[in-house]
């Protein structure tokens, strides 16, 4: 293997604003890295090197072409170990929301801020990967990481991240209750990188919801959250894992979300994007045996120079998958949004059923919605549809609304709740659908 | 309640509204007729404030406010009503949320208080009864795939909930059957009052059968061209409209 240089990669087009010298020597700043198993030293350490080999995207990869973090990434994020002690976790929680809270603070699962979850396995990922049979998935999955094919964000996690979460479903056993991670941020006088990690492990039968929502703690300048969520679902499992983006308009977000899964099993994926200066989100679905079931939502919201990019990826391998995939987004203003669906259906994944819509309304003449569906179908006895529809705000009911005395802002904000509303059924917890609607209307109103 | 001086309207560069004077006093039911084309609907969007209307000349005064000067919200809080020729649909707005926005909002702007949830509902099922609409209705998104005379009777829901001081029918009556057109009858009649007006747009005499008016007025070309009693709608019926055009036109060449 070839160890990490200290040496800048030779400047290019790609990635030479952030040298990697920078990540090696934020790296050798942090001893308390290598003070963990030693399978996950050496997974950070190779991370580290694939660091080196990676560069970050730029708009010159066609598939970054609506995202652009070159201007962040000089921004010098410092990559420094949990600052946050105590913190009061009533602020960050889903009113009327009956759930467990897990919390993590930059990055580190903090039991003690944290409810016992009866019958889960809940831990960091450092106690788990010592332990069968977390240790066996942790190993694989934590080693994809930095997998040549990911990209230097994930890489760059994979690094740093430390302390992170990992779940284990009960076998053939339903939660009593959902989830409710909050992962929040201490905001500093430097920028900062938050690298954040979950991991979920849900083995055969095992029924889980997890609803995640982001917060930051302290004033100062942008946080930069790097988040990487992995799951693997057994035989017959069913995740139902919610997104809930809500940063700050002058933070970074990037996500990298992967799911397998395997027979008979259901992973149920919905997120809203609302806040956030750049956000970007990779999601990859892996149909790893027959019949099963993948579910995406997604709902976004961009205003002043938010830029917003969803990339997704279902990979039917295998016969008898079902894949249904509905994003919504509202753009105004400069805002840019982005939506690529990508859907392989393999040669192998006969009686496939994928379904995909995206649909965009955009406001005014300089905000931005782009959309690309991207359906591969190799296999002759499936169906498939897509749909992708970039269309204005119509003046027609608004003048409708308008003549029952209705004012026009709030008028306006009933059409595009109402644009959003069936990504927002999706949501089948009420708690969680009144606040996602509380915050819409936050956004509507600002 | 309404004054309207020598208004002129256009849309786009099209003269369409060209010199319209019309009164309504307190408690007057007047009708407005005339051929497809002469003006009638432009005119009930001009009052509500439709936006594709550019009026170039004359003045509305209502209570005292110059109308034209509101925005469309406004007159609504002010006390005007349309009801639409064609009520939009809405996918994702339940007719509930709407109703209970707009009457609040019309609340709000008369100074009285809000209604919660369930004192709004109450109230819109009540009126719901009057114009013979199931309150399965409520869920269901605004006006979608409801037939026109479902559209129609949400349009006089709206008017009885709103109960406002000028209610412009646009029309209300085309396309209806003789069941829905009694509905809408009824909620207008209901509605009379020696405060409220109404200025009833229509094609056909029918309606006037049942909403019996003060006055008819006959536009034709953007201009009221007669004015009468209820009988003048009677004539218009057994002979057209075409000895008013007759009648226009010889004037016309007569001023030549």
């Amino acid at each position: 293997m070839d160890t990490p240089t200290a040496t800048a990669p030779p400047a290019g087009p790609t990635g030479a604003a952030t040298g990697h010298d920078r990540w090696v020597k934020s790296f050798a700043a942090r001893p308390d890295l290598l003070q963990a198993p030693d399978r996950l030293v050496a997974m950070r350490r190779e991370a580290l090197y694939r660091l080196s080999q990676t560069p970050f995207p730029t708009r010159r990869d066609e598939d970054w072409r609506y995202s652009d973090f070159t201007a962040a990434l000089r921004l010098n994020f410092e990559l420094t170990d949990a600052l946050t002690e105590t913190l009061d976790r009533e602020a960050f929680q889903i009113p009327e929301l009956d759930a467990y809270v897990l919390v993590t603070v930059d990055g580190a699962y903090r039991p003690e801020l944290s409810d016992a979850v009866p019958g889960l396995h809940v831990s960091t990922v450092e106690e788990a990967i010592e332990v069968e049979p977390h240790a066996f998935w942790l190993d694989r999955t934590c080693a994809g990481l930095h997998a040549p094919s990911q990209n230097a964000f994930v890489a760059l996690n994979a690094a740093f991240a430390k302390r992170s979460l990992y779940i284990a479903g009960a076998k053939n056993a339903r939660c009593d209750k959902p989830l409710h991670l909050v992962h929040v941020a201490t905001r500093t006088r430097a920028h900062r990188m938050v690298c954040t990690q979950v991991m979920v492990m849900m083995p055969g039968g095992a029924d889980l919801t997890i609803t995640e929502t982001f917060a930051t703690v302290g004033q100062g300048a942008a946080i930069f959250r790097n988040h990487v969520v992995r799951a693997g679902l057994a035989s017959n499992a069913r995740l139902a894992y919610r997104s809930i983006q809500d940063e700050a308009l002058g933070d970074y977000h990037h996500s990298n979300t992967e799911a397998d899964q395997q027979r008979d099993s259901t992973f149920d994926h919905a997120r809203v994007d609302l806040g956030g200066l750049q956000v970007r989100n990779n999601l990859a679905v892996v149909h790893k045996a027959e019949s099963v079931e993948t579910h995406l939502a997604g709902l976004y919201f961009a205003r002043g120079r938010q830029r917003i990019d969803n990339q997704t990826f279902i990979d039917h391998a295998y016969p008898h998958g079902e894949s249904n995939e509905l994003y919504k987004g509202i753009v105004m203003e400069r805002g840019v949004t982005s939506f690529n669906g990508k859907v392989m259906v393999r040669p192998d994944a006969q009686k496939t059923n994928a379904f995909q819509q995206n649909d965009n309304l955009v406001v005014g003449k300089r905000a931005e919605a782009n959309a690309k569906p991207q359906l591969e179908i190799f296999a002759d006895d499936v169906k498939c549809s897509h749909g992708a529809t970039i269309g204005q705000l119509d003046e027609e009911p608004l003048y409708y609304l308008m003549a029952r005395g209705i004012d026009r802002a709030t008028a306006f904000g009933m059409l595009q709740r109402g644009f959003l509303l069936e990504v927002l059924e999706t949501i089948e917890n009420e708690a969680i659908r009144a606040y996602v609607e509380a915050l819409l209307q936050s956004k509507f109103n600002a | 309640m309404l004054s309207i001086k020598n208004l002129h309207a256009r849309v786009e560069e099209t003269p369409i509204l060209k010199g319209i004077d019309l009164e309504v006093r307190p408690g007057e039911v007047h009708a407005i007729m005339g051929p497809n084309g002469s003006g009638k609907s432009t005119l009930a969007s001009v009052l509500a404030g439709r936006e594709e209307y550019e009026v170039t000349q004359g003045a509305v005064d209502f209570l005292g406010q110059d109308l034209l000067d509101l925005e469309v919200d406004e007159r609504a809080q002010a006390g005007v009503f349309l009801a639409f020729q064609y009520p939009i649909e809405i996918p994702g707005v339940t007719n509930a949320t709407f109703l209970r926005s707009s009457i609040n909002a019309i609340r709000k702007a008369r100074g009285e208080e809000e209604l919660n949830g369930g004192q709004a509902l109450k109230l819109i099922r009540e009126k719901m009864a009057g114009v013979e609409m199931d309150p399965s209705f409520l869920k269901r998104s605004l006006n979608e795939g409801f037939s026109g005379g479902e559209k129609k009777r949400n349009e006089m829901l709206q008017m009885t909930l709103l109960e406002p001081k000028l209610a412009i029918l646009d029309e209300t009556d085309s396309g209806l059957d003789i069941d829905a057109l009694q509905v809408v009858a009824k909620a207008v009649n209901r509605l009379r009052s020696p405060q409220r007006s109404f200025v009833v747009v229509t094609h056909y005499q029918r309606l006037l059968d049942y909403i019996v008016p003060d006055f008819v007025h006959v536009l034709f070309d953007g201009r009221i061209v007669r004015s009468g009693d209820k009988s003048l709608a009677l004539e218009l019926e057994e002979r057209g409209y075409d000895w008013i055009k007759a009648d226009v036109a010889a004037a016309a060449t007569e001023i030549a």
